[in-house]
């Protein structure tokens, strides 16, 4: 029987994680948050944009991505609300309709919006993500003719005079970025902003940088940063400091991993040495 | 069906209309913009066909495993059975406001999906422990800019040192955008050389197996 060496149980680490995770969750520490370059300029464009301007926020937000994905809409989405915004949503992801009606909007301050007059959530359209947002940034009307809540679109007056994306002031696109720039930006030139998982955050610098992302919300760190802008006490500050103290476990696994390494190759190159 | 309604009229249709929709982007004509809208239209309506077509192939799957009384089989008949109360009680009375449905949504659904994508954060981290390690100098210089770049995205990085958001935004602004936009545009590429041969025939991996590549 092999003999048990606790420096190669991973359980340890599971075991870490979790406490990195759950300390900070039940006794925040209260990091600072510096805000980001892609955060404020998500947050100046939308500041810049006048009240009442009509906004479409399209989404694949759904309960597996909701961690990640949650918080920045929702960061966005009080702020649209904050500035008395009209708002568009729709769904690329079937879920994504019931999540907003069940756990995103009642979660935030609409400032008295009035359902199908401020904000309106027209459901999901099938053929994520491509497909589903090519077809409402040109057809909408084609392929929605009522609400999420079953009422047809000519009776909501926000939608009057709406029938391509061509209608909106901006567009914040919830999920990843490639689609909505293809789909939204390049046919349409109209300012985009879009939360994207932690991970991806890298991967679309160039699109920022380029122009055609009008800011970019990074996860549940972007979302913190854009919660202390706004003023808002969400999951996104609230989970800052888990953030944190997780990545900092990371880069001291990375560390504790490279020195184990160092050392047993030494070792071994040692003990051939004496051989 | 004979090879040519199976494989050859696909490909005819393919073509035709990816060749249409590349010939509206770059023409502005009101007739062209309209059937261009309404191929679209008929993309979300194919893809929500799609929708009913999974459930049943899931069901017919399940069913036969169940059947055959193959191993875990107790797991595909529960997989049945809550797959058809979701859609029986998201379909009674409003859509997806039946109690039944919201319970199971908001107390299991998106508990269990939830689950899930954390459990990546166990992966990525014993991964990290096992993985990265400095074995080479080109190894060394990813492990150096990656504990960097990581303590950059999360907020303590600048609380432990000032200098270490500006290295690694320095790692993110300048290496990673370069390799980015190779990427990017090598994928452009690729896309568009996939484009084309679909257009021309050469691609057949969209017709199911029933041709291959030429």
């Amino acid at each position: 029987m092999a003999k048990y060496n606790p420096l190669k149980d991973y359980r340890w680490i599971y075991m870490l994680l979790i406490i990195a995770v759950s300390w900070p969750l039940l006794f925040p520490i209260g990091l600072p948050v510096p805000v980001s370059k892609s955060t404020r300029m998500a947050f100046d464009t939308i500041e810049k944009l006048p009240s009442g301007s009509l906004v479409a926020v399209s989404s694949v937000l759904s309960g597996g991505n909701w961690p990640d994905l949650g918080p920045p809409e929702m960061a966005l989405v009080q702020h649209l609300f904050k500035k008395k915004m009209k708002i568009v949503f729709i769904g690329c992801v079937d879920e994504t309709p019931t999540i907003r009606e069940s756990t995103l909007l009642p979660r935030i301050n609409k400032y008295d919006a009035q359902i199908g007059v401020d904000y309106v959530n027209l459901g999901f359209i099938a053929g994520a993500p491509d497909v589903a947002e090519a077809a409402f940034a040109t057809s909408l009307r084609k392929v929605l003719t009522v609400d999420f809540r079953g009422k047809p679109l000519d009776e909501l007056p926000i939608m009057k005079g709406v029938n391509t994306l061509a209608d909106f002031k901006l567009v914040i696109h919830i999920g990843m970025a490639e689609d909505p720039v293809r789909q939204y930006y390049t046919p349409f030139k109209i300012p985009l902003i879009v939360g994207v998982y932690g991970m991806m955050g890298p991967h679309y610098i160039p699109y920022l940088e380029a122009g055609q992302l009008s800011g970019m919300i990074v996860g549940l760190r972007g979302a913190a940063e854009y919660e202390y802008l706004v003023g808002f006490v969400g999951e996104g500050l609230m989970g800052s400091d888990a953030l944190s103290i997780t990545h900092l476990l990371v880069a001291i696994c990375i560390i504790a991993g490279n020195l184990a390494f160092l050392y047993t190759t030494r070792g071994g190159a040692k003990k051939e040495g004496t051989k | 069906m004979s090879t040519f309604f199976r494989s050859q009229v696909p490909l005819i249709i393919a073509s035709l209309l990816a060749a249409f929709m590349i010939v509206e982007f770059f023409l502005d004509w009101a007739v062209l913009r309209t059937i261009s809208s309404d191929i679209q239209s008929w993309g979300v309506v194919i893809s929500a066909f799609a929708l009913g077509l999974g459930v049943v192939t899931l069901t017919r799957n399940n069913v036969g495993i169940i059947r055959r009384r193959e191993k875990n089989w107790p797991y595909y008949l529960w997989c049945l059975i809550i797959m058809f109360t979701m859609i029986g009680s998201g379909l009674i009375g409003p859509l997806g406001k039946h109690p039944v449905f919201l319970w199971l949504y908001n107390n299991a659904f998106i508990h269990l999906s939830s689950t899930m994508y954390s459990i990546l954060a166990f992966f990525i981290t014993t991964a990290a422990v096992r993985a990265f390690r400095a074995r080479n100098i080109d190894a060394a210089l990813v492990l150096v800019s990656g504990v960097f770049v990581i303590m950059t995205l999360a907020p303590i990085g600048a609380t432990i040192w000032s200098g270490i958001p500006l290295i690694g935004q320095w790692f993110l602004d300048v290496p990673n955008m370069a390799g980015m936009r190779g990427i990017i545009i090598g994928i452009g590429l690729g896309v568009l050389t996939l484009g084309i041969r679909t257009i021309l025939g050469y691609e057949r991996a969209h017709l199911a197996g029933s041709g291959g590549e030429k």
